[in-house]
């Protein structure tokens, strides 16, 4: 180009020196005539498209300056984005961690849970509706067509002894062709291949952790549940099993495994999946296999099959919990996006006030030629500039917020293992929320700046800006209410939550559970081996009272059976009522207060007569108006005499009023899986104890694990992580929003009596007193505010509401005065403290001065 | 007139008087607008602020194209020539010219 032009320029000039002009003459005249030259490149560039290149790097530049220009709007302006984005992409995350991320196997899209639907049968377990092993055998063979294979699993505690030492491990029984369905390659050795033979497969962490990643662990016998099984092969690194953050130690063949345990029977309830054949169609799979669930025989006769149907295999849990984790974690994302929305809405705000501030600015690169669309487009750079910066802030506070969570115990079940590394995913989100957070934010400004009338630019703001301004704030309120309700709500239940009336005293108690059903004992054996463990445990120093259990008091019960009184018409018959089975000790040991009758004692023995201890409802329900105590009722076992009545506690936490229960003397009532309920005085150490109750297990059996042991309130700490975690981070969403809120508010009034200062300065002159000045500030607002409170109240009711439902907090949707006082309380603070700077100002407004401003 | 419609007439025209020149032969930018000035006896004088984007856009519609060549006294100059799309696009215009030009003589006679 440069040189194309000179020539030009030459050949100009020679011609203009033939025609007799001096040297001198002849170039200006050439240079004269062909005008400017950088005026002809950028003309050129512009044709090629260079132009918008150096526009955006200029546009860069000029944005890098005038944000170092305005350090205080720049740092408020990028600690907003940065806090917004930090939130939402923290909680995506999660999303991200639980929900979203696929299984570590090939193709994971192609694999599908078959669920049998059924009346009649009992929820088993999380990993959805099972089916016994020969039904499984059955679906596999109908199914042929449509999958390549269909594998069954099953998530059970193994006590997996392993060079000398026993230990409680995750284990997953699985027909044989579990892997090859998977469609994975072992780490090392091999799969095993049939449904029975004597081998396992362990999982990379453990061959790493407990085996020093040996490789003559492979070929080498561990023993799982009291019997041999030769470890064949490692999983690959990456797989832990099929739900996240629920991992797995150890895999076994599930016909050899229940064959060892002679529990043939309980090898039912078998969860199934498949790996669809290329070119199947799920849709049409699934009507197949809904088909063919009709076809199957029942297994049982009092059950009857509706169906089945075809449910993407993802690492997320099936059922109940499932939901409540994706209904938890919607709540949780939409708050962040609420807390997005208000800093967008900040942003906005500022962005309109800067723009007017830089009115006479534009409005003179508007007269002198400047497009509209030109300016746009800089204001936008400035603007994704200052997201851009805001946005990487957003990523370091969300790394660090990732790694609290991470760290903390709140999410859940100890076991639960998350990996909430930023991932390209999540950071591709962060990016997404910036971009769009400048667009929303942004844009309005921007062309409400760069709007083309210049008059009006020149002289001052129009009262569009102040409309538009008290809109987004008044929306931003809105949403922080909202915010605040939930979190107050949130706060409310938990208290609630943490001042249950139990009934009974679960502290200074721990339990553990073992089971003996899987290692072949009898009840005969069994009963021999609970009675020497709970002597020996009650010999351990600091311990003073130890008590037997079917199940952990807070675990809900160890059985659900239908109770009828015996004589009594079909009104006397309660359906599903939780049973125990404990000991005579065990209602001293657990402070359980009767309120009439008798506890059991040694003489309710096997062969005495069978008697039953029930709860106030159940005694309630079943004798409305009769004395309770020697009533005969049906259950489990048959018949039991009534002789006391037990205060009513919660045995769950899950749902409201506790309900009905009834106990049952342990000698009266066997199974192999017992608790130990352990009280001990202030000064045991409980970890100290936990020990030294295994080391008692395991001197009377080796081969026998403590699967679980835990303060008896363990589980009510453990249902109250999550909610403790929701609340923590609702209640921080709720203060950030309102912290940004009133942030808004602040620079809408400071921003309207900045502009009005002349008017409040003629007002002042002529007499007004301070409180018409400040009334004149705020009254507007108050009304505005007002309406903004009462609409984002209504609207955290009605979310409080459906919350309820479906994450089974109990009272979270409750109208509760004190909430909304509280919320009232704080928004009126922030308020007074958003105003005050602003209202002195314009109460301080000195006439003189303001007159001679212009 | 409308502002646009003028300008759109005005661009047409430089591209067919830059085509009719090519069209005599290959030629530089100072040599086109040195030829338009004298082919109209001074009455034409071309803008170089407008030659050189309207060359640049040419070239980029495939009327013409350019290559890099010596001058008569081995000066590297910039040398354009017209493609056969510029010379059917020429051919055109011209006619198109014509018919406008007449028109304008033939209501400027009856006014």
């Amino acid at each position: 180009m440069d040189e194309e032009f000179r020539l030009h320029i030459e050949l100009e000039t020679e011609q203009n020196l033939r025609a007799g002009m001096d040297p001198r003459e002849a170039r200006r005249r050439a240079l004269l005539a062909f005008g400017g030259v950088e005026r002809h490149k950028e003309e050129m560039r512009d044709g090629c498209g260079a132009r918008w290149l150096e526009d955006l790097a200029r546009d860069l530049r000029h944005a890098a300056r005038g944000l170092a220009r305005t350090p205080g709007f720049t740092l408020v302006a990028v600690l907003t984005i940065a806090v917004g984005v930090g939130a939402t992409t923290v909680v995506y995350g999660l999303v991200n961690a639980i929900l979203l991320e696929p299984l570590a196997v090939p193709a994971a899209e192609r694999l599908f849970a078959l669920d049998e639907l059924r009346w009649g049968a009992v929820w088993q377990g999380i990993e959805g509706r099972g089916v016994p092993y020969a039904r499984y055998v059955r679906y596999r063979e109908a199914t042929e067509g449509v999958f390549t294979g269909l594998a069954a699993h099953r998530r059970t505690m193994f006590s997996l002894r392993a060079r000398g030492e026993t230990m409680a491990a995750r284990g997953v029984m699985t027909s044989g062709n579990y892997f090859a369905v998977l469609g994975l390659q072992p780490e090392a050795g091999s799969f095993y291949t049939e449904d029975d033979e004597p081998s396992a497969v362990i999982a990379y962490h453990l061959w790493r952790d407990r085996f020093g990643s040996d490789p003559d662990v492979l070929g080498s016998v561990v023993h799982i549940d009291g019997q041999p099984f030769t470890i064949v092969g490692v999983a690959p690194r990456a797989f832990t099993g099929t739900l996240h953050g629920l991992p797995a130690d150890v895999w076994v063949p599930v016909v050899a495994a229940r064959r060892a345990s002679g529990l043939e029977s309980m090898a039912a309830w078998l969860a199934m999946f498949g790996r669809l054949r290329p070119g199947v169609e799920p849709r049409a799979a699934s009507a197949f296999v809904d088909g063919t669930a009709k076809q199957i025989p029942p297994d049982e006769p009092q059950t009857r099959v509706r169906g089945a149907r075809l449910e993407p295999l993802s690492g997320m849990a099936r059922g109940g919990s499932r939901d409540e984790a994706r209904t938890g974690l919607t709540l949780l994302f939409g708050t962040a996006l609420l807390v997005l929305l208000i800093a967008s809405a900040n942003i906005a705000g500022m962005l309109i006030a800067r723009g007017v501030a830089r009115r006479r600015e534009i409005g003179i690169r508007l007269a002198i030629g400047a497009g509209r669309g030109r300016l746009v487009r800089q204001l936008m750079t400035e603007h994704a500039l200052l997201a851009l910066i805001g946005g990487a802030g957003g990523v370091v506070l969300a790394a660090l917020g990732a790694r609290a969570i991470s760290a903390s115990p709140l999410l859940g079940p100890q076991e639960l293992v998350l990996d909430l590394g930023l991932d390209l995913r999540v950071l591709g989100f962060a990016l997404a929320v910036t971009v769009a957070t400048s667009l929303l934010s942004g844009l309005y400004p921007a062309l409400q700046a760069a709007r083309p009338a210049l008059v009006p630019a020149l002289k001052d703001a129009g009262p569009a800006d102040a409309r538009a301004r008290s809109l987004f704030v008044a929306g931003q309120l809105a949403m922080a209410v909202v915010l605040l309700v939930l979190a107050g709500n949130f706060v409310r239940a938990f208290q609630r939550t943490l001042a249950l009336d139990l009934g009974y005293d679960p502290h200074g108690i721990v339990i553990a559970t073992t089971d003996l059903g899987p290692l072949g004992y009898d009840d005969v054996r069994g009963r021999a081996f609970y009675e020497r463990l709970v002597e020996r445990v009650r010999a351990i120093p600091g311990v003073t009272a130890v008590a037997l259990a079917g199940a952990p008091l807070l675990g809900g019960g160890a059985l659900i059976n239908d109770v009828r009184a015996a004589g009594g018409d079909e009104a006397r018959h309660e359906w599903g009522v939780l049973q125990n089975h404990v000991d005579p000790e065990f209602f001293a040991t657990l402070r359980l207060p009767l309120v009439a009758g008798r506890g059991f004692t040694e003489a309710d023995r096997d062969g005495a007569p069978h008697v039953a201890i029930v709860n106030q409802t159940l005694a309630r329900r079943l004798w409305p108006e009769e004395d309770p105590l020697g009533k005969v009722i049906h259950t489990y076992g048959g018949e039991a005499v009534v002789v006391g009545v037990v205060r009513d506690g919660r045995y769950s936490l899950r749902y409201g009023a506790p309900g009905p229960f009834a106990f049952f003397p342990f000698a009266q009532r066997y199974s192999g899986s017992m608790t130990l309920h352990v009280r001990h005085d202030d000064g045991t150490h409980v970890g100290t104890l936990i020990r030294r109750i295994r080391e008692e297990v395991e001197a009377l059996d080796p081969n026998v694990a403590v699967q679980r042991a835990e303060p008896l309130s363990a589980p009510v700490t453990q249902m109250l992580g999550p909610m403790e975690f929701a609340t923590g981070l609702l209640g921080l969403f709720g203060a950030i929003g309102i912290a940004l809120a009133g942030v808004g508010v602040y620079g809408v009034l400071a921003f309207q009596v900045a502009r009005r200062s002349r008017e409040f300065g003629i007002r002042i002159a002529l007499g007004a007193p301070p409180r018409a000045v400040v009334r004149h500030v705020v009254s507007r607002w108050t009304v505005l505010a007002g309406i903004s409170a009462a609409a984002g109240i209504a609207l955290g009711l009605v979310a409080s509401r459906l919350l309820e439902r479906a994450l089974h907090i109990h009272g979270l949707g409750a109208f509760e005065p004190a909430t909304f006082a509280g919320v009232a309380a704080v928004l009126a603070a922030v308020g007074v403290a958003a105003s005050y700077a602003p209202v002195r100002r314009a109460v301080r407004v000195d006439p003189v001065e303001v007159m001679r401003v212009e | 007139m409308s502002l646009r419609a003028q300008t759109d007439a005005l661009r047409g025209s430089i591209d067919l008087l830059i085509l009719k020149t090519l069209s005599l032969g290959p030629m530089h930018g100072w040599g086109i607008s040195q030829r338009i000035q004298q082919a109209s006896e001074g009455v034409l004088e071309l803008n170089q602020g407008s030659l050189y984007p309207a060359l640049q856009r040419l070239e980029k519609e495939g009327l013409i194209t350019s290559a890099w060549g010596v001058t008569e006294n081995n000066r590297r100059a910039r040398y354009y020539k017209i493609t056969a799309a510029g010379r059917r696009v020429l051919g055109e215009e011209i006619e198109s010219w014509r018919r406008f030009a007449a028109a304008l003589e033939m209501v400027m006679r009856t006014t």
